[in-house]
């Protein structure tokens, strides 16, 4: 699946009484790039996922994906800030879940490409939480491979556990060229796996910042990372 | 010593009965009987039930207007409905299965509709993430939720079921064990009520070992060992 564009133009979006969660916001996506959405707690970036995600279909405005409004188009590969496994299957079944589809070997191949071959019979109990995670990243793999829908996902991690995944994900990215779109809290992710950050400040939410990260993330060193770090803290 | 043994049976002798009464062919047509009837009302409890379990643990709105309903359905005395049915339908199989089904329902409505109520908001995304069609969605997030809850409800509901049925066949009935307890009733029968009730407690044992047991081990295989 060719990686989409995604264009964003929410002229509304509230919960309840007071100020909108969105007003006016325009954003859009070229194929094939990694944005992350970087902002305080409840400013609204989950809730701008579920929205692409065409779960949140609450809104007035328009979000498209490749031309084709978000709710109508195929679904993202949507991966929650928790694992979200269906416990009652196995970690086969739950990849397949995402993608009626894929056949047992297609779902075993993407379980060995995120380093869980030879575990696709074990229920979610019988998988440590980075294994969970890692099914979690294979399911959404299955459902889009272009283009994924991150919520933080290294949220709720430890610090070595977040470093694997981050590695496991950005040899993803480079090997298939998704769409991204990280939502995160963490300066740290979006230096690391982005092309683009987007900060996001304020209620309604405006875009406070728009970062480019031009060096390829293979070729990011500490230098770099500092550089880019020190960008987005002025 | 012949009183004694008259009133206070040993077991052998409740077994030697039970050989008795099987060789003659009566305790099994009398079980055969009161098993299709249990089974014919627990069926229509559960199907029934279930139904409007999923209905009250999603529409909050009928909820709340039949709530009151549903407390006076599961207090209402089984002797009560049977009594009234039996004057309505007059002593027929149908007025049987029905008053068992009348008091078991509301018992299986309480406990789906629970269940419903306590599916996970998380799964419910997911689906809509991965725009699963409702039938997908109903396989693998609401069935699976919802199958420990039947479960419970099956197992409450026949344990209500098989005494309901026994005290309605003795109300009027012309068989079954209940009926047939009734008349050994009358003669002072010990030991015939003993080996009925202990041929009728076999079946039941029979049936949570050999259906309801394996079926809870295959519904629960995916959890974590206690």
């Amino acid at each position: 699946m060719a990686a989409p564009s995604l264009n964003i133009a929410v002229t509304e979006k509230r919960f309840g009484v007071g100020a909108p969660l969105f007003a006016d916001f325009n954003l859009s996506i070229e194929p094939g790039t990694v944005v992350a959405l970087l902002g305080p707690s409840g400013i609204g970036k989950s809730s701008l996922l579920r929205m692409v995600a065409g779960i949140d279909r609450a809104f007035s405005g328009s979000i498209a994906i490749d031309a084709v409004a978000a709710a109508q188009a195929p679904a993202p590969g949507f991966v929650f800030q928790d694992a979200r496994l269906l416990p009652w299957l196995t970690a086969l079944e739950n990849v397949r879940l995402a993608n009626r589809d894929l056949d047992q070997a297609g779902a075993e191949n993407l379980l060995s490409q995120v380093g869980l071959a030879g575990r696709g019979g074990d229920f979610p109990h019988q998988l440590s939480g980075g294994m969970q995670r890692r099914v979690s990243l294979a399911r959404a793999l299955a459902a889009n491979p272009g283009l994924l829908v991150l919520d933080e996902p290294f949220v709720s991690l430890d610090a070595a556990l977040a470093a694997e995944m981050r590695t496991l994900l950005a040899e993803t990215i480079d090997a298939r060229r998704p769409t991204v779109l990280l939502v995160t809290h963490n300066v740290e992710d979006g230096v690391r796996l982005a092309d683009r950050i987007i900060l996001l400040a304020g209620r309604p939410a405006q875009i406070a910042a728009d970062v480019a990260l031009d060096t390829p993330r293979s070729e990011r060193n500490e230098a770099v990372l500092d550089a880019y770090r020190a960008r987005l803290m002025a | 010593m012949v009183f004694v043994h008259r009133l206070f049976p040993t077991p052998v002798m409740v077994a030697e009965e039970i050989w008795a009464l099987a060789s003659e062919g009566r305790l099994l047509s009398d079980l055969v009987r009161t098993l299709v009837r249990a089974m014919a009302a627990f069926a229509l409890a559960m199907v029934l039930g279930t139904a409007l379990g999923i209905v009250l643990g999603r529409q909050a709105f009928l909820d709340r207007l039949f709530s009151s309903w549903l407390v006076v359905g599961l207090n209402l005395p089984a002797i009560v409905v049977a009594i009234v049915l039996y004057i309505w339908l007059g002593l027929t199989e149908t007025a049987l299965i029905a008053g068992v089904m009348i008091n078991k329902v509301p018992l299986v409505i309480v406990t789906i509709r629970e269940g419903v109520r306590s599916f996970s908001a998380e799964y419910e995304e997911l689906g809509l993430a991965l725009r699963l069609g409702f039938r997908r969605r109903l396989a693998t997030i609401y069935w699976p939720q919802l199958l420990p809850f039947v479960l419970a409800a099956a197992r409450t509901g026949l344990s209500l079921i098989w005494k309901i049925v026994l005290v309605f066949e003795v109300l009027g009935s012309d068989g079954g064990v209940g009926y047939r307890v009734s008349l050994m009733f009358q003669f002072f029968d010990v030991t015939g009520i003993l080996a009925y009730t202990a041929a009728f407690i076999i079946v039941v044992l029979a049936f949570e070992y050999g259906v309801l047991r394996p079926l809870e081990g295959r519904a629960r295989a995916w959890r974590r060992p206690a």
